[in-house]
């Protein structure tokens, strides 16, 4: 089993990257995700631009959170700066495949493959990310690239002080995708629930700005999803992530 | 040309389960310079050519296992610059000036010795990924808890065993 041929091109830059791109073209990161699918050949792009060689830094601007593009997953797993002011990112990324996969996987990669159980996209959410690209456009909310467009930076604001998060996600094994995660942001004036593949509970927030019990709010949490055993298991991760990140 | 005969045919014929590649369909092979085991290897690769193929094919290399080739089974890690990776999921093209540690590049030490002593492996074929992947872990942490050492594997599938006597020798190297 091998990829069908293609062309090779490094990328030094971002606009290298974005002239090499045709139609025909497909981005190389870490290539966790899109190799596996070459492998299969359910994938057989006629180019592939590697863009893994252009530097990716984790670093705070004016107080929010920046991460290039081309940072691996490992990194953000390791980063001090990442633990002391978003663990969040740093309990997600735990999730996110293996050892060996995410010393190569990159968090751009993750977010643009857009698998709707990638744990890390449901932890950005959370954050209120705000995604940078290569236009120079900046998108908030779900991400949506144009032709030619690429994903350079992920920019993540500063947590309020006191601020708890929690992200709890059930996989039958250790490193599967998820069937069901939550990610949990509090503040004292600013609640968020991200639900895996389902984007935020705007009526659970509200319920926990108000006072209901973690219980109540993973109730309606819950509704965000279709399926008995779904609504149970985000029911229930709901309920731990909010008691774990100090809501009764 | 290595122990195992050599590299083989493209699968791109009729009969293979997959459309032909089209006629004008690039093949060019590119030089590329990699470290393997502390020696200076230079050789011509396809692009497509994956990294375990090429250590197994073209290095000779056979210690490095290929199970899934969809980097489920964690049979083909090998260390890239010192962290552990998915040799099936890198193409040989891409490691052009790294350093690449093998199962062959490994010296033996305790954890092979209680690999032996706890019957850590029977058929063998996932050992060198998982002698590989914990090589990496012990490095950063060499007082796992049983837990820790579950989480770093949880990669690497091994049918034989059940992973206890695995855990355990790790546990009481």
């Amino acid at each position: 089993m091998k990829p069908a041929p293609f062309e090779y091109v490094v990328a030094g830059s971002w606009d290298e990257a974005v002239a090499a791109l045709d139609g025909d073209s497909r981005v190389l990161a870490g290539g966790q995700s899109l190799v596996p699918l070459m492998n299969q050949r359910l994938v057989r792009p006629r180019r592939l631009v590697d863009i893994s060689g252009i530097p990716g830094l984790i670093e705070r601007r004016r107080g929010a959170l920046r991460i290039g593009a081309t940072v691996r997953q490992a990194a953000l797993e390791r980063s001090t700066l990442i633990a002391g002011g978003w663990p969040l990112l740093r309990q997600a990324v735990r999730h996110v495949g293996h050892p060996a996969t995410r010393a190569r996987g990159t968090i751009g990669g993750s977010v643009v493959h857009a698998d709707p159980r990638a744990e890390l996209i449901c932890a950005l959410i959370a954050l209120d990310a705000r995604f940078t690209l290569s236009s120079g456009r900046a998108v908030h909310g779900p991400l949506q690239l144009g032709p030619g467009e690429l994903l350079t930076a992920i920019e993540v604001p500063r947590l309020q002080p006191f601020a708890k998060s929690a992200f709890v996600a059930y996989a039958r094994t250790s490193g599967s995708f998820a069937d069901a995660a939550v990610a949990v942001v509090l503040e004292p004036d600013r609640a968020a629930d991200a639900v895996l593949g389902a984007g935020r509970a705007g009526e659970a927030e509200a319920a926990v700005r108000a006072g209901a019990s973690a219980t109540d709010a993973a109730a309606l949490a819950a509704d965000l999803v279709d399926g008995d055993h779904h609504r149970a298991l985000v029911a229930e991760l709901t309920r731990r992530a909010l008691v774990e990140a100090g809501h009764a | 040309m290595s122990g195992w005969g050599d590299t083989p045919p493209d699968l791109d014929r009729p009969g293979f389960g997959t459309p032909p590649a089209s006629a004008d369909a690039p093949r060019t092979t590119t030089r590329i310079s990699v470290r393997v085991n502390g020696t200076q290897r230079h050789a011509e690769v396809e692009p497509r050519t994956l990294l375990s193929d090429f250590l197994r094919h073209d290095l000779g290399l056979t210690g490095t296992k290929v199970g899934c080739e969809t980097g489920s089974c964690g049979a083909c890690t090998v260390q890239l610059d010192g962290e552990p990776a998915r040799a099936c999921l890198t193409f040989a093209i891409q490691v052009h000036e790294a350093d690449i540690t093998t199962i062959e590049g490994l010296p033996h030490g305790p954890l092979h010795a209680a690999f032996h002593e706890h019957h850590a492996l029977q058929c063998g074929f996932c050992t060198a990924g998982m002698l590989m992947t914990l090589d990496a872990f012990l490095k950063t942490n060499p007082e796992p808890t049983e837990d820790e050492v579950k989480h770093a594997l949880s990669g690497n599938l091994c049918r034989c065993t059940g992973y206890a006597p695995i855990v355990k020798a790790v546990l009481e190297r």
